[in-house]
């Protein structure tokens, strides 16, 4: 196992359970809730074990729930971790809050950071004072965001004013204004239209390529990740699925390509040797190839014994191929507690 | 050299504590100035946040000045000009109070928002960052009339004024503010995990400047002592005023208690950061 110093990120175990209150139901509700309080434990991240060199950008995937933003903020000092450990930039993240602050940034989707009334140039001179950047430094990086993210067209207009696009652009900027040297990113394409989120691509690719930093990112648009990351970190339920490259990921979940067929009546059980059922409903069928299977033996196959009307091969793109991770573990999930 | 590098090591700590508030001041500077001119970019609303500052006070004032013509040989123990006296320190540090510390009210939306979170991110107190998150300008209104009430009330009371005494009251009235802060501040600790508390900070509001501007002495024994113990407004303004005007306890306890009143906000403050910096620990954030 790598030292705290070595990688920008290492967590071991990390765990964290919140206690949330459970609310009685029927009469007298609220009055027993106050009398009677009930809490559950519920655990979002579950062992998380993962390490991410200096100057990666990893994508931090999973379905909504999965825990990725409770991750996150563990990782940038926000929450204090129920167990387990945490290295950011070789420091205890929730433990040296002021320090970790300098060497890290952070976007979260949504969510503004900065002053809702002030025009986003005045937040950044703030920034410039609470991180203590030297006027040069602060200088050159705000000469830089502008030839990317085109900031200059409405950093004099308040906040409150600039669209969500225009806004997340700031933001962006405002996260990595100090330089930091790991930046954290949650969501930071929602709501951005097609050329934007191009905008923020090569901002991002700039940062890793040019300034060798490195970036976490979480989101949903799967072609951000396949455009931007060569590693991915899957967790679901807090606990850490898959973490390698994209390939990988290919090459272990679900193979490349998916065959689909039309049958001219319904089929009641479709089985093909070397292929895994993705799914079926009488008279359309989805197929995965595996192993040494390729897509035309499944072809040549389905042709052979069933009567198909049409077939057609897909490659399989990565929203599926995630879907794919997910269900294959809760198979095993809900195998495992029959055996139980 | 042992020696040596201690009292190296001692001065750096020195030097870089002077560097940190230094760095903080001048960034709570910038960031009211941008505040306040932000506020006037809508000069109506500033306009109106001032005058509903002054005609909210005003009442106040008005119902008491009522009240003192009323019952002209005062209230309970207190002669009217120290009722008045009680009622201007009591405004002037609800009006500092506001100023500076009134931001706390709003912490569960600043949750919600996100906001909290980003002031983990940067490298000042998250206390700090919370209180510098917008400029109160109701405030301003405040201050105006807890000052004028203050002046007049000052130039009615008699008193036999000096250096010492004049001391006591800034001192009073900085604990006052203290006291109010202070009690805010561990509301807003529970709001951290019950943000539905947010009614209970109003009712300690409604609560101090119902019954924090006139001489507790009027009040049954029970009340008395809840106002002191429980919820310490008797530190606000009265122990201080009984103090200036020479009618406070000479002997006891309660002699040292009301004569030492202007420290108690200044430790309630100290304990309230405490719990404050606790709660943060186990901070549990909004969403995700």
């Amino acid at each position: 196992m790598s030292t705290a110093d070595d990688d920008a990120i290492v967590a071991r175990e990390l765990t964290k359970t919140f206690v949330v209150a459970r609310k009685h139901t029927g009469r007298f509700a609220g009055l027993r809730s106050l009398l009677d309080p009930v809490s559950d434990k519920v655990t979002v991240v579950d062992r998380l074990t993962m390490r991410v060199g200096r100057g990666e950008l990893v994508a931090l995937l999973g379905p909504n729930g999965a825990g990725k933003s409770t991750s996150i903020k563990m990782l940038t000092g926000i929450l204090t971790p129920t167990s387990g450990e945490v290295y950011v930039d070789g420091r205890v993240p929730h433990k040296d809050r002021t320090s970790n602050a300098r060497s890290i940034g952070a976007v979260f989707g949504q969510k503004t950071q900065l002053w809702w009334d002030l025009p986003a140039r005045q937040s950044f001179a703030l920034l410039r004072d609470i991180f203590d950047v030297p006027q040069a430094l602060y200088d050159r990086q705000i000469a830089d965001f502008d030839s990317i993210l085109q900031l200059s067209e409405f950093w004099h207009t308040p906040v409150r004013n600039l669209s969500l696009g225009q806004r997340v652009r700031c933001e962006m900027a405002a996260a990595m204004l100090h330089d930091p040297r790991i930046v954290f990113l949650d969501e930071p394409t929602i709501g951005m239209d097609v050329v934007v989120k191009e905008q923020t691509r090569e901002f991002l690719r700039a940062q890793v390529q040019e300034r060798g930093r490195t970036i976490v990112l979480t989101t949903h648009d799967m072609t951000e990740v396949a455009r931007l990351c060569e590693r991915v970190l899957l967790i679901n339920r807090g606990r850490l699925m898959f973490d390698g490259t994209l390939t990988q990921l290919k090459a272990e979940h679900g193979g490349t390509s998916h065959v689909n067929v039309t049958f001219a009546e319904p089929v009641n059980a479709v089985s093909v040797p070397g292929t895994r059922l993705v799914s079926h409903d009488g008279m359309r069928a989805v197929l995965a190839p595996e192993g040494a299977t390729t897509p035309e033996d499944v072809v040549r196959a389905l042709i052979s014994h069933y009567p198909v009307v049409n077939v057609g091969v897909e490659e399989t793109n990565l929203e599926d191929l995630m879907r794919d991770v997910y269900l294959a573990q809760l198979d095993a999930a809900s195998a495992a507690s029959h055996l139980a | 050299m042992a020696t040596n590098i201690a009292s190296t090591t001692a001065h750096d700590r020195r030097r870089g504590r002077v560097h940190d508030l230094r760095h903080v001041a001048r960034v709570v500077g910038k960031v009211t100035a941008l505040n306040v001119r932000a506020r006037m970019e809508y000069r109506a609303d500033f306009a109106v946040s001032v005058l509903f500052g002054i005609i909210w006070q005003t009442s106040t004032l008005m119902f008491a000045s009522v009240l003192l013509t009323r019952f002209k040989g005062g209230l309970g123990n207190f002669p009217a000009t120290g009722v008045l006296l009680i009622i201007g320190m009591r405004l002037l540090s609800h009006g500092l109070y506001v100023l500076i510390y009134s931001n706390l009210a709003w912490l569960p939306r600043l949750v919600d928002e996100g906001r909290v979170d980003g002031y983990f991110l940067r490298p000042l107190p998250v206390f700090t960052q919370l209180l510098l998150s917008q400029f109160n300008v109701n405030a301003i209104g405040d201050i105006a009339v807890g000052g004028s009430s203050l002046g007049v009330a000052l130039t009615l009371v008699h008193v036999h004024w000096n250096v010492a005494k004049a001391l006591y009251m800034a001192a009073a009235v900085i604990g006052g503010l203290l006291v109010e802060a202070a009690l805010q501040l561990m509301l807003a600790c529970l709001l951290l995990r019950s943000p539905g508390s947010r009614v209970l900070g109003s009712w300690v509001d409604e609560l101090m400047s119902t019954f924090g501007n006139y001489p507790l002495s009027i009040l049954p024994r029970v009340v008395q002592a809840l106002f002191t113990f429980l919820l310490p407004l008797a530190f606000v303004a009265y122990f201080p005023v009984e103090v200036i005007l020479g009618i406070a306890p000479k002997h006891g306890v309660m002699s040292l208690v009301v004569h030492w009143s202007p420290l108690i906000g200044g430790l309630l403050f100290i304990v309230a950061h405490r719990v404050w910096v606790y709660s943060l620990r186990h901070y549990t954030t909004a969403g995700g």
